[in-house]
């Protein structure tokens, strides 16, 4: 499956062994797209599983796009004919809720300083354990932005066609809510200055 | 300072970070930042968190669950050999 943008007509045409590469490199971060949708990861796991047939039936055109990326599409199709809830952004401005700020401007409580060695820590097992965990206090929309911005690497394009978001910036879904304490990864960011 | 009375500075720092500001508000938004720690602090912070979630990868699959994908491949392949 070189390059990993051909089309995969090695699986319709019997290479198991494309399909298992395909499986083993994509599998995982499928079912943890699928679990900003389903309820549990059982059902998550159902539902990337059921990804990985649309590529062999051919149901759907790659479009030139990644298998990756195409995977991420299929599932997210399925979840929208599944009915998934739709957890849209709160209208307004997420960042600048009252609070945040004073009146004359400035901020009312700025973020504390984290340590030098942050980005360090929060790569350590215990940080990476904290940062995987923070979307999961997301609603669906930003928490698939998270994860597909930042834990796959997409770009801002691809993922605002994936999410139909029709931002310079899908992230901006993602900025702290009003009342959340800067950013940071909720309780990791505590644990960092604490 | 009236980016900051409204928040701006905060909203901004998303497209600031994927360089989708036009070039007239990156300059107004760096000049803003040369002069607020606070700011500066919560930018760092914002980057740190999205380098860091960049390296927390999936979940590891649990056990079994490559021997089942692998198994979906064969069954896929003979129901299309099934006469319809």
């Amino acid at each position: 499956v070189a390059g990993d943008t051909e089309p995969p007509g090695r699986l319709r045409g019997g290479d198991q062994e494309a399909f298992d590469q395909l499986t083993r490199r994509h599998h995982a971060s499928t079912v943890r797209l699928a679990a900003t949708h389903a309820a549990d990861r059982a059902l998550a796991g159902q539902a990337a599983r059921d990804t990985w047939l649309d590529p062999l039936e051919g149901n759907d055109g790659q479009g030139g796009l990644e298998v990756k990326t195409w995977l991420f599409r299929l599932l997210i199709g399925r979840a929208a004919a599944a009915g998934a809830r739709e957890d849209r952004p709160p209208a307004g401005d997420p960042a600048a809720g009252p609070g945040r700020f004073v009146a004359t401007g400035g901020w009312a409580c700025p973020p504390r300083p984290w340590p030098e060695d942050a980005e360090q820590r929060l790569c350590a097992p215990r940080g990476r354990q904290l940062i995987g965990a923070a979307p999961r206090g997301l609603p669906e929309a930003p928490r698939r932005v998270v994860l597909l911005r930042d834990g796959e690497d997409l770009t801002s394009g691809e993922v605002g066609q994936l999410l139909q978001v029709n931002q310079a910036s899908p992230r901006v879904l993602s900025a702290p809510r009003a009342g959340a304490p800067p950013p940071g990864p909720g309780a990791g960011g505590r644990e960092l200055v604490s | 300072m009236a980016w900051l009375r409204t928040g701006i500075v905060c909203r901004k720092a998303a497209d600031y970070l994927e360089d989708a500001l036009p070039p007239r508000d990156r300059s107004r938004l760096e000049a803003h930042l040369a002069g607020c720690p606070h700011c500066t602090e919560y930018l760092r912070q914002i980057q740190i968190t999205i380098s860091a979630a960049g390296q927390a990868g999936p979940h590891p699959l649990p056990p079994g669950a490559c021997n089942e994908l692998a198994a979906l491949y064969p069954r896929w392949r003979s129901s299309q050999h099934q006469p319809s």
